[in-house]
């Protein structure tokens, strides 16, 4: 975990509220493993005050590419920054999806800005060799992130791309049942999205990761602000930012997460 | 460094705030803030600080709160972590011992739920090496007294203070809430009762909305407001308790700068603590020890204590 200035090379728009980051931050892209973050300062002084959690979309040589959808100022502030400013970054930070194990086929799930670490995660597989099988799943097809993806499966709840529905909706009409070898799921996107995912991978049988999304504080476990309802033998909290984002799907407590 | 750095003679730093507890320059950490000096890692170099404050330590571990337990505000956020911690048996255990090995001042947030519970942790505590000072933790409910919060009611501040200090040789601080209509009245309570510090100001009392849901932002429904908003308001804290008593006071809100600390001594406080700060700067309050050594030098002082209560009027 360093914290750095990192300089932004690149500030892809990809549509009014959604831009593509690209940093320059070799110390980070040395380390980082898909499924980790960085906590981005969007400004120099304290305001917004704290650091927005972002997935490390892709490591190209020494830059890192961050995904960013405008949902606050801080967002908004990342999506105007100009190529030559210099942000600070605090990462790679978070436990990593496990490429490692017992699978033939990855099947990756993502949601809207949730495709973002499945780019790094997609890459590393195939890296190593692994047959990976990817669904895409947004509003509408502008929201669609695909560019960097390889030959994605799509739907779109408006039906403006691919498949009218969800990326469930998607995986029972096309795919299930036409996969063949034993089945790793991952997953990352609106938490409806991977509460669905997870019931249905759990009457499958089939090992699942998915990454979740949280307020969070500080990223290093400090704070203890980003706590995710765990099961077990004993239910207790589990810090995003320290034993996850990446949280296997059957030990994440879905009743209890959310208001 | 430039060579009339090197020439200008050392600015005392240090500074003996009593019954055992001294600290090699005037920044701590704040509770809840640094974990239990675990999780940093190599960000921060840990013996460049005054001390640690352990996060709030109960007898038994907690789970907290539910999430949300967190949201930005402007100007800071709010928090409802609930106390969440391993409990005093793992932190001996698991803990304390890494700490003590650290070359800072260790602080041991205590809270309860009853004053027997502080007793009886402090008791525990107190078998074990390695802890300078005890920070008392009263921002919590009295379940013997339909949960009111003890930090708010002045008779239940005293009771957990005179129950501690025939407890304990060591160091006590008490952490005051800025939830009060006296603050000085509650300082001079702590001090009356024996108390060797106090420490101010905890979290204000916050609350955020969701229009759309029409949910409060926090699971808990309101939290501790924290940041650099709430600066002005400790620093009026801070110089109530200054004129009010005689005992060290260790100053504490939104301090995110080296010159938001020297605010702090100058209305009275012997010390500060970095809290909010940290989660953005993971070494905040290293660079703020570097940044007083900095003014203290460029001001001619042979000790930064000389600007304890400077303020002019």
């Amino acid at each position: 975990m360093r914290d750095v200035s990192a300089r932004l090379l690149e500030n892809e728009r990809i549509g009014p509220r959604l831009c593509l980051l690209r940093l320059e931050a070799p110390e980070i892209a040395a380390r980082a493993l898909p499924g980790q973050f960085v906590a981005v300062r969007a400004a120099e002084g304290f305001f917004p005050l704290l650091r927005r959690p972002m997935s490390i979309c892709a490591v190209e040589d020494s830059s890192l590419l961050l995904l960013v959808k405008v949902v606050g100022v801080g967002t908004r502030l990342l999506y105007e920054a100009e190529p030559g400013a210099h942000l600070h970054l605090l990462g790679p930070l978070g436990r990593p999806f496990e490429v490692e194990g017992d699978f033939e086929v990855a099947v990756l799930f993502g949601g809207g800005v949730g495709v973002a670490p499945l780019v790094f995660l997609e890459r590393e597989l195939r890296r190593r060799g692994r047959r990976v099988c990817t669904l895409l799943g947004a509003r509408t097809a502008s929201e669609l992130v695909l560019r960097h993806l390889e030959d994605p499966f799509v739907a779109t709840e408006d039906g403006s791309a691919g498949l009218r529905g969800t990326v469930l909706d998607l995986w029972r009409i096309r795919l299930q049942g036409h996969i063949r070898g034993r089945m790793k799921w991952f997953s990352c996107g609106p938490l409806a999205m991977l509460r669905a995912l997870a019931w249905e991978s759990q009457a499958g049988g089939w090992e699942h990761e998915v990454a979740l999304e949280t307020p969070m504080g500080c990223g290093f476990g400090v704070c203890q602000g980003c706590v995710v309802p765990l099961r077990g033998p004993r239910p207790r909290y589990g810090l995003a930012c320290m034993e996850g984002p990446v949280f296997k799907a059957q030990e994440v407590n879905w009743d209890a997460l959310g208001l | 460094m430039p060579l009339a750095s090197e020439a200008a003679p050392a600015v005392r730093t240090e500074v003996d705030l009593g019954r055992g507890l001294r600290l090699k320059n005037r920044v701590l950490v704040a509770s809840g803030t640094f974990a239990y000096a675990d999780t940093v890692g190599e960000l921060v170099d840990v013996s460049r600080l005054g001390g640690v404050v352990t996060k709030a330590i109960s007898l038994e571990p907690r789970e907290g709160n539910p999430p949300p337990r967190i949201v930005e505000v402007p100007g800071g956020l709010l928090n409802a972590i609930g106390l969440a911690n391993v409990g005093a048996r793992a932190f001996v255990r698991d803990k304390l011992p890494r700490l003590r090995q650290l070359d800072t001042a260790i602080v041991v947030n205590v809270v309860g739920f009853c004053v027997e519970d502080y007793v009886r942790l402090v008791r525990f505590l107190d078998e074990h090496e390695g802890i300078d000072a005890y920070e008392v933790n009263l921002s919590c409910p009295n379940v013997k007294e339909g949960g009111a919060c003890f930090a708010d009611d002045p008779m239940m501040t005293r009771q957990v203070v005179r129950a501690l200090r025939p407890v304990t040789d060591r160091h006590l601080m008490i952490k005051l809430s800025p939830n009060v209509a006296r603050i000085g009245q509650i300082a001079r309570i702590c001090e009356e009762e024996g108390a060797d510090s106090v420490s101010l100001i905890n979290t204000l009392v916050g609350m955020a909305v969701d229009v759309r849901t029409r949910r409060p932002k926090l699971a808990n429904v309101t939290g501790g407001y924290s940041g650099p908003a709430i600066k002005p308001v400790a620093l009026a804290k801070v110089w109530e308790a200054y004129r009010a008593v005689r005992i060290p006071i260790i100053g504490i809100g939104g301090i995110m700068s080296a010159e938001d600390a020297l605010e702090f001594l100058l209305v009275g406080a012997q010390a500060v603590q970095v809290g909010t700060g940290t989660f953005v700067i993971p070494d905040l309050a290293v660079r703020i020890v570097e940044g007083m050594e900095a003014y203290a030098r460029s001001e001619g002082l042979r000790d930064i204590g000389e600007l304890v209560g400077a303020l002019r009027i």
